[in-house]
């Protein structure tokens, strides 16, 4: 089956249409076949395209197919998503917990669900890959998700790690360019997913969601500028002691493990550097390094650290 | 379970080098198969995630403040 042929049962609206009253699951204005349907689609086109031959393929090579027929469009809606109806549970703790759908009600909460999608990945999964077009803004449900740029002689940035109730693809999906940045799963994680043309509909239909968006954009501008003045005037140990107390917060909240390579790229360095602060950090005692864990013992001394010029 | 380095298998192609630069006994090759025994005496030095040239191994911390030990 063509890639071809899939790119024209994904974006035919008629086909689209059909599909949602036949299945009764709820469909996006392009592109999205829930499985139970598809395998119908495919067979049918199959008769249509007069070779006779092609036999309509089973449940599994099907899947594969629609995957690949998707491409490299990691965050299409693809036919492993599931649909999220009033039957499906999405927690309303989760969603009121998202900023973007902070002081909405439980009317339009439940309004909102039904333009959902969850995807489960597993850890290391890539989900979105730099300067590809963003089919959908993400949510994390749980989990972690590095968001990061690759030079290109494959030196890693991090920019954030988005944790519970973040999303981390706002930017490609608003301004209908590519993603700016990669996005992959540091642990096993749960996204909830809005298409990017079903979520122009819902900023229309809910003016506090808009009200909502310009504020999370204006904190992301904020968290940019700050990297900036991190990569900018900082030194290699005041970031790193950055990124410790970023990291750890108030210590109220459970944070994914960090490797030194992780913190190397959060900080625009080498491992190598990295290793050497945090020994510095040890040996002044603002850190303690037991085995597996840093305890941060002097904070202070970490924010002085942060503060000194560079 | 004792916190161990973990070894993404996708990556790993079973070079031993890290077996090679672990001076506790933690990384072993058994048939020809990079694993991971749990042992104490694997004091976190990293050494085998520095030495990893396809990093495969992540020894990854976990950062706390030292009253929530």
């Amino acid at each position: 089956m063509s890639r071809a042929y899939l790119s024209t049962v994904r974006t035919s609206p008629a086909l689209n249409a059909a599909a949602a009253q036949e299945c009764g699951h709820h469909h996006r204005q392009h592109g999205t076949l829930c499985l139970c349907l598809s395998l119908r689609v495919i067979a049918g086109g199959a008769k249509r395209s007069g070779t006779g031959e092609i036999a309509a393929p089973a449940p599994g090579r099907l899947a594969r197919l629609l995957v690949r027929g998707y491409g490299h469009c990691y965050n299409r809606v693809t036919a492993n998503d599931r649909c999220l109806t009033s039957r499906e549970t999405v927690q309303k703790e989760l969603l009121q917990s998202i900023p973007y759908f902070a002081g909405l009600d439980s009317t339009e909460l439940d309004s909102l669900r039904h333009d959902m999608f969850e995807r489960s990945v597993p850890r290391g999964e890539i989900i979105q890959l730099e300067g590809e077009p963003a089919g959908a803004l993400f949510f994390l449900a749980s989990g972690a998700v590095k968001i990061f740029k690759t030079s290109p002689d494959g030196k890693e940035q991090i920019l954030s790690i988005a944790r519970p109730g973040e999303s981390f693809n706002d930017v490609a999906v608003f301004d209908d360019g590519p993603a700016h940045a990669s996005a992959q799963a540091m642990t096993p994680a749960v996204l909830y997913g809005i298409p990017a043309d079903r979520l122009k509909t819902v900023l229309r239909e809910h003016p506090q969601v808009a009200l909502n968006t310009a504020r999370v954009l204006a904190d992301r501008t904020r968290q940019l500028v700050e990297l900036v003045e991190d990569l900018s005037f900082r030194r290699v140990i005041g970031r790193v002691a950055k990124i410790l107390l970023d990291h750890v917060g108030d210590g109220s909240q459970p944070r994914p493990r960090l490797t030194q390579q992780d913190m190397a790229a959060m900080a625009g360095t080498v491992r190598e550097v990295v290793a050497r602060s945090l020994k510095t950090l040890e040996d002044e005692g603002a850190i303690q390094i037991d085995r597996h864990q840093i305890r941060i013992t002097d904070r202070e001394a970490l924010q002085e650290m942060v503060a000194a010029p560079a | 379970m004792l916190p161990m380095p973990e070894i993404d298998k996708a990556k790993c192609d079973n070079c031993g080098l890290c077996v090679s630069v672990c001076t506790c006994g933690a990384l072993v090759l058994v048939s020809g198969q990079v694993t991971i025994v749990e042992t104490e005496g694997c004091h976190w030095c990293t050494m085998c995630e520095a030495a990893c040239p396809q990093g495969a191994i992540s020894c990854a911390f976990e950062i706390v403040l030292a009253e929530s030990r």
